[in-house]
């Protein structure tokens, strides 16, 4: 499904707490890299490519092994656990029409088996091992997951790097996790009203580009999904030259990086393709599209296509989300809710992509009012702020609400380890995350008005409307 | 974001803080147990847990007054008053505390669960007399007024209409409903629409009066906070509070389902249904607690458990499948979910029926049971991986009169289950025929298979988007 992971996923960083990893501590992950090189030779040589200090006292390290394997490693030894997690640079938009769904399902074929550790073998250790194990997939990537106690973080990179090789997939395992995925599909898209908007809302933002294709696949096209196209996509995008280990918790540095270097070092290098589509064409015109769902009231969801997550607007198109949409104080928030009695729910989210950026505004109405009426009020709020910008007020609360949306953001390895992972595959660089909130610091009230006269118009907005069929 | 797959062992028996579903083991966790002792400030029970590097302090001030002190014919009052508190005070109106908060980048909401209701938020510590200034007057000051009252009326009644557009909470929601139809047990916490309905603001106001009192009230506070300014905190925000006793509540015991007796939630054009099977299950001071804890983990708990390999894994019927044992301070619910295709869904159900009756006449594996104990324990340090659910662990022992060292022996609890003391509580706490089994589908195109199903003594159907249940 379109989930819209942007509003939990957001991050932030502040940029007080945020200091440049000094040049001692860069000597010590130097040091590191070169002693884990010496005790592990087939991965020699590991090098530090790069480190930031943030708060008071934690560092994070991003290593390289000779074999191209990326790892980032944040050592917090607040509790006796770890996360480990693999990412790789692949996700939906690396799929072609009539095979949309197939980096999903691939994700669900990865729990399969080895010879070495077949089918639930990989499932049962790491579960009785104490660990949560999971995984996801987006537009730009998938990542596997083991929040494990401190101490089993062999275990997890045993089983990880064996499977990113040796996967072995039956035609009757594929059949059966099809039909898995295609319950997930029903679940998430045809019995959800909220996924069907959302599929609707992509393909209209993104006409050719693959980010307008469904990351769970459209019904049709999981039957084309044969075994050997799933083992050809296996072949061309799981290798460690597209994998990115990221490590947080009780564990050194040392220790994470020379575990990871045992299990991967022998992995072969492979070259792995990495198409970049086209662009999106400008919009034109407001693109509106109606769908009759069994809903109780009417809803609306309205994107636009933004900026990619390495662009310096991300900053103030967060902070548009925060002053019309985020909190009950925002504008729109407060017209629809408040004000105007109209609607019981108004959220935004501002998600920047690899290649893209999408702001997302949902509204679900009171009964018997009309969701048109809601989506009127936006544009013409979106085009007053383009006007007249934020109030102090306004870009006093959204730098606060950044700050404080960072720190709970920090709350467990596993929530660190995901922020790192997603900010090193979508902004190119896990230390955008730490420099998020000193962003949001440094956005002017000039800067709002601009993207959101640029950006958020009403000629380059996406309406998708869900109205009670009944 | 698509994810391979939902499991839940065990369900958070309060979603806004911690509180799993263990309990006492036989022998060591007595039905008498000391309850734990929390250090209270002017009267107000503190849970503290500090931890500077966080940054934000996670605060919940819980009132021991819940959905289940609902007077009849008012479902859903303690969720309004709770909202109301925050629709304005004597110097302040909605929205300026809603600024107010937001300026700070602090949170702060309402919500009732069954127990209690809370207001609930964070804040950064250089905010805190602020902020602490906001809750105290929110705490004293409500004034309840008659136009904000219904907005919030409004948005409550919206609420309970939303919940038809998900399938999987509206099944959740009515099988709730009909596991326990005339029991307090039953009532949704947002209340029914024809209750709101006839409620006023000066029943909120009633609610308040009655309940918002310093026996009544624990303050957590954990994260960046130190013991004396968390002190501070509690003494600010409680000021205003009047002196009073702890409340508790009991309830009469729920009925139990007798043969399989199902509810079809009836809803158009569905491809794929919601199905919860479930009954009555043991409480926080079980001496079965852990035995079903470790037997439930095995059956329906983790990817690997029976449940999930035969209904997903062996036949790929559903995304996820899970059985989840639900423990409150004196009853308990199992629930066992699943979401098959329509062609599916009786013949899950069947095999789901077949795997209960299974389980109960033979037993598990000693290499399940030590499977799942193994799985249990190991997992242990997650549930005290931060200080906010160090901090509710605490709560959930005062809320749901857990013994004062059910954490600290929680871990030497699990070990010492045996395959006899898990099979035990399976057998004595499982059911293959008295259950309850509720299905969102479309109707028409699934009754007559469930009709087939053996030991059916009631089949109910009601649509979607009512309010009302069957009479019993």
């Amino acid at each position: 499904m379109r989930a819209l992971p942007a509003s939990r996923w957001r991050s932030v960083v502040i940029l007080s707490m945020l200091t440049a990893a000094s040049a001692a501590d860069a000597r010590d992950f130097a040091a590191v890299a070169e002693e884990v090189g010496r005790a592990v030779p087939a991965a020699a040589p590991v090098k530090l490519v790069d480190s930031i200090r943030y708060g008071r006292d934690k560092d994070v390290a991003k290593f390289r092994l000779a074999n191209g394997l990326t790892v980032i490693v944040l050592e917090d030894h607040a509790a006796p656990v770890v996360s480990y997690q693999t990412w790789f640079a692949v996700g939906s938009r690396f799929e072609m029409k009539g095979l949309t769904g197939i980096a999903h399902l691939f994700e669900h074929l990865m729990f399969k088996g080895t010879e070495k550790y077949p089918h639930e073998v990989f499932d049962r250790l790491l579960e009785e091992a104490g660990a949560q194990v999971n995984a996801a997939t987006w537009l730009d990537w998938t990542f596997y997951y083991e929040n494990l106690p401190a101490g089993q973080l062999d275990l997890a990179a045993r089983l990880e790097s064996d499977r990113m090789v040796h996967l072995v997939l039956t035609r009757e395992q594929l059949d059966s996790e099809r039909e898995v995925v295609r319950n997930e599909r029903r679940f998430r898209v045809e019995n959800d009203p909220d996924g069907a908007m959302d599929e609707a809302l992509f393909e209209s933002l993104f006409p050719t580009h693959p980010y307008g294709m469904p990351t769970i696949g459209y019904m049709a096209d999981l039957d084309n999904l044969t075994l050997d196209r799933c083992l050809a996509f296996y072949r061309t995008y799981y290798s460690v030259g597209n994998a990115t280990i990221v490590i947080v918790g009780d564990v050194t540095p040392r220790a994470a990086l020379e575990t990871v270097a045992r299990h991967y070092a022998a992995l072969p290098q492979v070259e792995v393709p990495r198409p970049v589509p086209e662009p999106e064409a400008e919009q034109k015109g407001i693109r509106t599209r109606d769908l009759k769902l069994p809903v109780a009231t009417e809803k609306a969801k309205m994107a636009w296509r933004t900026v990619p997550a390495g662009h310096a607007d991300v900053y103030s198109l967060e902070v548009v989300n925060e002053v019309m949409f985020a909190t009950e104080s925002s504008r729109v928030h407060r017209i629809l809710i408040e004000d105007e009695q109209v609607a019981s729910e108004v959220d935004g989210a501002a998600e920047p992509l690899a290649q893209d950026g999408i702001f997302l505004v949902d509204v679900v109405m009171n009964e018997g009012k009309p969701a048109a009426g809601a989506v009127d009020v936006a544009i013409e709020q979106l085009a007053r702020l383009a006007a007249d910008g934020p109030s102090a007020d306004e870009l006093n609360r959204a730098k606060n609400h950044a700050e404080a949306a960072f720190l709970r953001s920090l709350a467990t390895v596993g929530s660190r380890a995901t922020q790192l992972g997603s900010y090193e595959l979508t902004a190119g660089d896990f230390k955008r995350m730490f420099r998020y909130v000193d962003g949001v610091r440094a956005v002017t009230a000039e800067d709002v008005r601009r993207v959101a006269g640029k950006y958020l118009t009403k000629a380059r907005a996406n309406v998708v409307f869900g109205r009670p069929n009944q | 974001m698509t994810a391979r797959a939902t499991t839940s062992a065990m369900v958070p028996a309060f979603c806004l803080m911690v509180a799993i579903v263990y309990s006492t083991p036989g022998a060591v966790m007595a039905k008498d147990a000391p309850s734990p002792k929390l250090p209270e400030i002017d009267g107000v029970r503190l849970i503290h847990v500090e931890d500077p590097d966080l940054g934000v302090v996670a605060v919940e001030v819980v009132v021991e007054a819940g959905s289940l002190h609902d007077p009849p014919r008012k479902e859903g009052l303690a969720d309004l008053a709770a909202h109301m508190l925050l629709r304005g005070t004597r110097t302040r109106t909605y929205q300026q505390i809603m600024d107010q908060v937001n300026d700070l980048g602090a949170t702060l909401d309402a919500a009732a669960q069954k127990e209690f209701f809370l207001l609930s938020g964070d804040f950064m510590p250089r905010y805190q007399d602020r902020f602490a200034a906001i809750l105290a007057d929110v705490l004293a000051n409500p004034t309840f007024p008659a136009d904000e009252f219904e907005q919030e009326r409004s948005l409550a009644i919206e609420d309970i209409r939303n919940v038809r557009n998900d399938d999987a909470e509206l099944a959740r929601h009515f099988f709730a409903r009909y596991l326990y139809r005339g029991h307090p047990l039953g009532r949704p916490t947002r209340g029914y629409l024809s209750a709101l309905a006839g409620m006023k603001a000066s029943d909120c106001a009633d609610f308040w009066r009655a309940h918002v009192r310093r026996g009544n009230l624990v303050v957590v506070l954990a994260g960046a906070i130190d013991r004396a300014a968390a002190e501070r905190f509690v003494r600010a925000i409680t000021a205003g509070v009047p002196a009073g006793a702890r409340e508790r509540q009991d309830q009469p015991p729920p009925p139990k389902p007798k043969g399989l007796r199902i509810l079809v939630v009836d809803k158009p054009e569905r491809t794929q249904t919601q199905v919860v099977i479930g009954r009555p299950s043991l409480h926080w001071r079980s001496p079965d607690l852990f035995g079903l804890l470790v037997g439930n983990t095995a059956f329906g708990g983790t990817f690997t458990a029976r449940l999930m390999r035969e209904i997903r894994e062996k036949r790929g019927w559903s995304y996820g499948a899970s059985s989840s044992i639900t423990a409150g301070r004196q009853f308990g619910t199992q629930a066992i979910r699943f979401f098959p295709a329509n062609k599916d869904t009786v013949p899950a159900i069947e095999v789901t029926l077949g795997l209960l009756r299974d389980v109960m006449d033979k037993g598990l594996e000693p290499a399940e049971v030590e499977f799942a104990r193994n799985h249990i324990a190991n997992q242990f340090p997650f549930r005290l991986e931060t200080a906010r659910k160090r901090a509710d662990e605490t709560l959930a022992d005062v809320i749901f009169d857990r013994p004062a060292d059910f954490v600290k022996t929680y871990v030497a609890n699990v070990r010492k289950q045996t395959r006899a003391t898990v099979n035990r509580a399976i057998s004595k706490w499982y059911d293959a025929d008295d259950l309850v089994v509720t299905v969102v589908a479309t109707a028409a195109d699934l009754v007559p298979e469930l009709k087939k199903l053996p030991g059916v003594t009631a089949i109910d159907v009601v649509p979607y988007d009512t309010d009302e249940l069957p009479p019993l």
